[in-house]
């Protein structure tokens, strides 16, 4: 099997990005090389925090979920930088303590520092939730959790791994309060994280036993909680599936529990109204929080026999927006592919003078991973300013920094999203092959395992054109809806991508990262046992 | 000691003449036979030539090696120590020195050197060759006197290069073209004129006109060309590798100034012979070689070892590979080229002849990795180690940490797996692609899909790597298969139980008939070619989509599936497929349910096969929760909100709970309609605002309620009561008692069954529906309900005779309530108890362990309400007799009481039912907790009861008659 190498690469794209604190500090332990691998990597990339987990607080209960960021805040607040504090969310929680549900809303406040990208070492977190004026009569919850997290890095994976230091909770429901005993409770959750170019997915599991003492005696929570989740700079989504059992003098009570959030952004299309304004209409980015708590009671406890068996709570919650710039795609008036095109200039996904984007032409490869890297919004460092002292690091003779598309191939071959040719060039400003296109997508997504294992075959039609390091990535995009039979049944990989269709596919692609994903892990796990 | 010192000599020479794999005559049968046409010898210079020859600036790719090779084993041209300098430009000295080997006059170069050397005096920068070489040229012809004493200039700086001979400076083309023309006279010249050849020279008019004949001459027979413009340059110089190419060019015309012949011909079998003998030892290799003529040449190296005196080797340079080697490595099957001298039948040169792009693999363990250099170094079997330089993208430094690609991974050098075998594949000796191979294999598990499996007759047909077929055979009886269940993907038992006898229980253990087409199979063979051992793992994938249809024929159900991007697909649910819902296993999947599939999947060249493996109904997720209605005022585009005037939902009752505005989130996929037609939402805000109405369906999304589905209806809004459909065409055309023509449910119609959208060829006949239509005939809703029954709970008041704690109790008789009386029968029944079995009085509910026949607690004799699922026992309830009836039709609920309208109670003596008020017919239910609930065949709790219920209600006595009376109802029965 091959090895594969341990050092980090570049800050890779694992949440929260961390503001590189001065010279040197991406790097490894090596750092004795100083100034002028320093100075290679000083960057302006932005600290914004994104979702992730324990945003819903670990107990199972739900919050409205963390703001993307928008895209002039993101450049703003790199010019500004600043460091992520402690977060505030609405939240929201189940309650069966008391053996009928009961909605508890209040503030969830997590105080979290991020892991560095060292490969081993430790961080404190912290939540705390609490009543506001919101909060239901006869209902509270106060809870204090102090979590110490040891991590370590195994290549693009990274293991979290809570240990509690502190744990203080009191709930109140139905007028009955409940005090956690702490020396009889236990806390353990582990989380695995790996991270790809465009998406980084985790999963994680937390074992809990909370015991109460009350007036009228002992009562224990057990929970397993499984849960999964995802960010990427389009969407974010973590779906928990627990399963809690609740233990009372009298009675048990045995149900499911399902909160999940989703955070994503999403693009609207207005017209102008006046004729007389200089540009046509254009897109607003609206960020759109979703949250809701399933819950379905299995064992409904003797005390409470008529009540309803399932139910769902959410979080309201405002869409905020932001104008995208309009780009002028008169030109293209009548093609097909004019939306599609107007989206990318919109989101910045293609640069520059747009009338230069014929859609019959042909698309070259420095172009298509220019475009694919802004899309998954990789870390780029910017073109190194002075040229004196400075190392230029060359790895594909085609690729100089003369070239604007230079940083951006740079950064999407240190996280291993394009590779080039053998031969060693790049082939900057050759035509893209489809195939190609597709294994360059679906690798950033690190989705290949969505086809067969292994893919000797596919179901094209023309499975034999495809080369065999693209067929299993050519099943995946298939399954995703990046790519379909055409009407003879074939794929046509070897055929090169005209502007148009590689404006269709990365379309398509974020709309993926957008709302595919986002459905796959909170409507996909919600409904079902 | 000699003899021993000889023999270990012998020894490592007949080790090293070791062939990698010593086949003989393998290419050509009759070599050996046939007589040779001439035998070859090698040259005792050759030796000392191989190891000059190899010069640490011509790499084996270089363009030139044949050329330099060549022209140094003829002795034409000349290195510096262990470089050739290929790259410095032609000095006029190299030309001419080159120029007069070619002509072989070195010797006569030698005595003119020496002859002169005696001359001059000072001991001169210039060498005894170089002064030999400029005399022999002057005397020859090819530079003037003149330019000879300027050769002979001590200081050549002097000397203006532009008028005078500066012999250290690059050669002009022009004159290299006329020195050849002069060496080799009319030979030189092609027959026939080629006068146009030099006006495709695009500078020609540059050429000295007085050499325009040799230039033409030059470019005609192929000795220098111009560059790929079309310029000669005649005044630019050649780099020496150039010049080692003329030599090539030239060869026709060279040989035969040298007495030598080329030939051809393809190494067919070597013979090694020793002699020993008491002057000493020998070793001869007879290379035959099947010459492209058809006779046999035999190319002969001798190596002779005489007890006294040097030993000698007649060797030749061979150029294999790119590396300047001796006879010895010359292979069988390799074709060469090679030069002999006819007068003393010697060896000149040989080489090895290769395809235009030479491919080839090679393994051996790594050894190191040098990035600097950019090699690779491997060492083979015999411990010896080969480098190879690499390929541009084959390796490169990351920062500081060097790495080399392996199979297409990066692998730092610190992590290279050292010492174990790699292939390294080369292109024209440059290694391009190195693959980790590993350690040598022992055992031998090969992978494939299965196509076809027939355990009846016992072949399986399986697709390889390459998607190629090859049927194999298998004992059905003994074939040992392990199959992962894909419910359980983990193998508990691991790899044990192939290794020795396992006993315990494997899940895995299979038989051959589970394993199917599309199975990813590890499988050995035994020595006949027989299949005996198999693992097997399906592909799974999880699907998820809308049911369509699932109908049942023949004890197979068959299903289509609509996934989300609207794709369907069939599926075959044979009996054996598990089916769920919510956790419990349930039945078939009904037309509108959303389910989740895990589907095998398998890709075989010429159909996938795809089977469904295990079905979960879902439960909650897609579920309508209300039908909303109102006019349409607009649309937020920001918020993804719809804005409804006037809006009513659609209860029991009918359309209720008006508000003025209503903002309700949209989902992202919502599909709206204008009254048969799907259009966009925008056609929508921008034409059908404000008029007629719309028609919501809202479904519970993960987070809240979201708009599915609208329509806009432009007709009156006008709702009928629940009634049961009579009869339903299959094509949304259906009717109903309240209407007299029949009703259309088209694509726009919201048509909800039970919970669950779906569309007008599901409206039944038989089922119980709440329609509201849209204007002639046309069904803008349709909501499908459950049939009203209250037949699966029965309810029985009965005095207790006897209980068995926590298992049954009898009763010694008991009152059945039917319609709105107690049947009283004295029949002794008895009913058992579970835990489950709720025990509730006034106060509480108790634990049913209190329900006991002793202590003071004992319920021997009392009467109890029960509620009784067949003869269990749901509910135990201490209540008072309830003896009256009240009835109507809730319109109000609080947390303990329900308010009714129409109430009506009986009066005792004439039995006929009386409204409690003529103006104010309302009565107030308060329920304790020892009520009875039953609605739809259940036991429900107070929650369940909605606005619009049809209730009866038995309570102990009425209260004065009046509007707004409280009873107590210790049992209600939900009618409609």
């Amino acid at each position: 099997m091959p090895l594969k190498s341990q050092a980090p690469e570049a800050p890779a794209r694992r949440l929260p990005l961390q503001r590189p604190q001065g010279a040197g500090e991406a790097l490894s332990a090596k750092g004795a090389l100083g100034f002028v691998i320093s100075l290679f990597f000083i960057s302006a990339i932005t600290t914004t925090v994104l979702a992730q987990s324990g945003d819903m607080g670990y107990f199972t209960g739900i919050s409205e979920g963390r703001r993307l960021p928008k895209t002039t805040e993101e450049i703003v607040k790199a010019a500004n930088g600043a460091k992520a504090a402690a977060s505030l969310f609405v939240y929201k929680e189940v309650i069966l303590l008391s053996g009928k549900p009961v909605v508890f809303e209040g503030m969830l406040e997590v105080t979290n520092e991020a892991p560095a990208q060292t490969s081993s070492g430790s961080y404190n977190k912290s939540l705390r939730v609490y009543p506001t004026a919101s909060t239901a009569q006869g209902v509270s919850i106060m809870r204090t959790v102090n979590f110490l997290v040891n991590y370590r890095r195994e290549n693009k994976q990274l293991i979290e791994d809570y240990s509690v230091t502190s744990w203080t909770e009191t709930i109140v429901a139905d007028s009955a309060s409940f005090t956690l005993d702490q020396r009889l409770s236990s806390f353990d959750a582990s989380i695995l994280t790996e991270t790809n170019p465009a998406v980084s997915y985790y999963r994680g599991d937390i074992s809990r036993r909370a015991v109460y003492g009350s007036d009228s005696g002992p009562s224990s929570v057990d929970t397993m909680d499984s849960f999964y989740g995802y960010s990427s700079a389009w969407s974010a989504t973590e779906a928990h599936k627990a399963d809690v059992t609740v233990s009372a003098p009298d009675w048990q009570m045995h149900a499911l529990l399902k909160p999940a959030v989703s955070v994503r952004k999403i693009l609207q299309y207005s017209k102008n109204e006046p004729d007389s304004i200089s540009f046509e209409g254009n897109y607003k980015e609206l960020f759109q929080n979703d949250s809701g708590l399933n819950y379905n009671i299995l064992t409904v406890p003797r005390i409470y026999p008529d009540q309803p068996l399932s139910g769902t709570v959410s979080i309201p919650s405002r869409n905020t927006f932001e104008q995208l710039p309009s780009p002028d795609v008169s030109y293209l008036k009548g093609h097909f592919a004019l939306e599609d095109i107007r989206k990318l200039f919109s989101c910045k996904i293609l640069d520059g003078i747009p009338k230069h984007f014929q859609p019959n032409q042909q698309m070259t490869r420095g172009q298509f991973v220019t475009a694919l890297t802004k899309s998954i919004k990789l870390p780029v460092e910017p073109l190194p300013k002075e040229t004196r002292n400075q190392v230029q690091v060359i790895v594909f003779p085609d690729v100089t920094s003369s070239r604007k598309e230079y940083p951006y191939i740079m950064a999407a071959y240190r996280n291993g999203v394009a590779i080039g040719r053998n031969s060693g060039n790049f082939f900057i400003d050759s035509p893209l092959e489809r195939q190609e296109a597709i294994c360059i997508m679906i690798r950033s997504l690190g989705l290949e395992k969505l086809g067969l294992d292994p893919t000797v075959a596919t179901y094209f039609n023309d499975n034999d054109d495809i080369a065999s390091w693209a067929k299993r990535s050519a099943i995946a995009a298939a399954r995703l809806g990046l790519v379909e039979k055409d009407d003879q049944g074939n794929l046509r990989p070897n055929d090169f991508v005209s502007k148009a269709e590689a404006a269709a596919m990365l379309s398509r692609f974020l709309d993926y990262m957008r709302n595919g994903l986002a459905d796959d892990y909170s409507e996909h796990i919600v409904g079902f046992s | 000691m000699r003899k021993i010192l000889a023999s270990a000599v012998l020894l490592v020479i007949a080790i090293a003449f070791q062939p990698s794999m010593p086949i003989h005559g393998a290419t050509d049968d009759y070599i050996l036979n046939s007589a040779p046409a001439s035998i070859y010898t090698g040259r005792p210079e050759a030796k000392d030539m191989i190891s000059a020859l190899d010069f640490s600036d011509v790499p084996g790719a270089h363009w030139a090696k044949d050329a330099i090779t060549r022209a140094g084993a003829l002795n034409i041209a000349k290195g510096y120590d262990k470089e050739y300098r290929p790259g410095s430009p032609a000095s006029n000295e190299d030309v001419l020195a080159f120029i007069l080997r070619m002509l072989n006059m070195e010797p006569q170069a030698h005595a003119a050197g020496v002859a002169l050397e005696s001359q001059i005096q000072d001991s001169s920068t210039l060498d005894l060759w170089t002064l030999g070489y400029l005399s022999l040229a002057s005397q020859q012809g090819f530079i003037t006197p003149a330019e000879f004493t300027n050769a002979l200039i001590q200081d050549q700086a002097i000397l203006d290069p532009s008028i005078d001979f500066v012999r250290g400076a690059p050669a002009p083309r022009e004159r290299i073209a006329s020195w050849l023309a002069h060496a080799f006279g009319s030979s030189y010249t092609p027959l026939g004129r080629t006068e146009q050849v030099i006006y495709s020279l695009s500078d020609w008019q540059s050429i000295s006109p007085e050499l325009v004949p040799v230039v033409e001459a030059s470019l005609a027979n192929g000795a220098m060309s111009a560059d790929p413009s079309g310029r000669f340059n005649p005044r630019g110089s050649i780099s020496r590798a150039e010049l080692a190419d003329i030599a090539k060019r030239l060869d026709k015309i060279l040989l035969s100034t040298l007495g030598a012949t080329k030939k051809a011909g393809t190494v067919s079998d070597f013979k090694d012979s020793q002699t020993s003998g008491t002057l000493g030892q020998g070793v001869t290799r007879d290379l035959y070689v099947r010459v492209s003529d058809g006779s046999v040449d035999v190319l002969r190296y001798t190596m002779d070892r005489p007890l006294s005196g040097q030993p000698s080797e007649l060797d030749a340079v061979v150029l294999r590979e790119g590396q300047v080697q001796g006879l010895g490595e010359l292979r069988e099957g390799d074709k060469i080229e090679y030069i002999v001298r006819d007068s003393d039948k010697k060896i000149l040169y040989a080489q090895v002849l290769t395809p235009d792009l030479d491919m080839r693999k090679v393994y051996g363990k790594l050894k190191s990795v040098d990035t600097v250099k950019g090699t690779i170094t491997i060492t083979d079997a015999n411990d010896k180690d080969y480098s190879y330089s690499m390929a541009k993208g084959m390796y490169g430094v990351d920062g500081i940490l060097p790495w080399l690609r392996l199979d297409v991974t990066k692998v730092g050098l610190p992590e290279l797996p050292l010492g174990r075998t790699i292939e390294i594949s080369l292109k024209n000796y440059t290694a391009d692609k190195a693959r980790l191979i590993g350690e040598p294999q022992l055992a031998d598990y090969r992978l494939g899909v299965v196509a076809r499996n027939d355990p009846q007759l016992g072949t399986m047909t399986l697709m390889d790597q390459d998607a190629q077929l090859n049927e194999f055979r298998y004992y059905p009886k003994t074939l040992v298969v392990e199959k992962q269940r894909y419910y359980d993907p983990e193998d508990e038992v691991g790899f044990v139980d192939q290794v020795m006898p396992f006993f315990k229980f494997d899940q895995n253990d299979a038989l051959p008939l589970d394993v199917r087409p599309g199975d990813v199979v590890c499988y050995t063979l035994d020595p006949q070619g027989y299949i005996d051992t198999l693992s097997a793992s399906e592909n799974y994938q999880t699907r998820f989509g809308k049911v369509m249809e699932c109908q049942t024929y023949d004890g197979t159900a068959s299903m289509l599936v609509e996934y989300e991007d609207g794709r369907t697909q069939a599926f075959r649910v044979p009996a054996l497929v598990f089916r769920s819902q919510a956790g419990r296993p349930s039945g078939l999947p009904q037309n509108g349910d959303w389910v989740k599939l895990t589907v095998s999947q398998a890709i075989i060249p010429g159909q996938t096969v795809e089977s469904a493996k295990e079905i979960e109904i879902e439960k909650g997720g897609h579920d309508i929760s209300s039908i909303v209605t109102g006019r349409l005022a607009g649309i937020d585009p920001i918020q993804r909100e719809i804005i409804v005037e006037s809006s009513y939902r659609l209860q029991k009752t009918g359309w209720s709970e008006p508000r003025q505005v209503s903002r309700l989130k949209l989902d992202d996929q919502v599909q709206c309609f204008d009254e048969s037609t799907q259009v966009s939402l925008e056609y929508l805000a921008k034409h059908k605002k404000r008029q007629g109405n719309v028609y919501l369906a809202l479904r519970n999304s993960f987070s809240g309620e979201r708009v599915q589905k609208i329509s806009f209806r432009s007709g009156r809004r006008e709702p009928l009561d629940p009634d049961v459909i009579l009869s339903s065409n299959g094509n949304g055309t259906f009717s109903v008692a309240a209407s007299v023509f029949p009703l259309n449910a088209d694509e726009g119609t919201i048509v909800v069954r039970q919970g669950r959208l779906t569309d007008g060829q599901h409206i039944l006949p038989a089922d119980y529906a709440a329609v509201s239509l849209a204007g002639e005939g046309k069904a803008a809703v349709v909501e499908i309900r459950p049939t009203p029954n209250f037949k699966g709970v029965q309810i029985v008041r009965g005095r207790v005779l006897q209980v068995a704690d926590n298992e049954n109790f009898r009763v010694e008789s008991m009152a059945v309530l039917s319609n709105d009386s107690w049947i009283y029968t004295p029949v002794r029944r008895l009913f058992s108890i579970d835990a489950d079995t709720l025990l509730v009085d006034a106060a509480s509910i108790r634990p049913i362990s209190e329900f006991i026949g002793y202590t003071e607690n004992t319920a021997l004799g009392k009467v109890y309400n029960i509620a009784l699922e067949g003869a269990k026992a749901l509910r135990i309830i201490d209540a008072p007799y309830a003896r009256t009836t009240l009835r109507g039709e809730i319109y109000k609920i609080a947390p303990d009481s329900v308010s009714l309208k129409s109430a009506s109670y009986v009066e005792s003596p004439t039995g006929v039912w009386k409204l409690t008020s003529s103006t104010n017919a309302t009565a107030t239910v308060t329920i304790p907790k020892n009520s009875l609930i039953a609605k739809n065949g259940a036991l429900v709790g107070p929650d369940q009861l909605e606005i619009g219920d049809n209730v009866r209600v038995m309570t102990d006595k009425l209260p004065a008659i009046e509007a707004g009376l409280t009873v107590t109802g210790y049992v209600l029965l939900v009618q409609k």
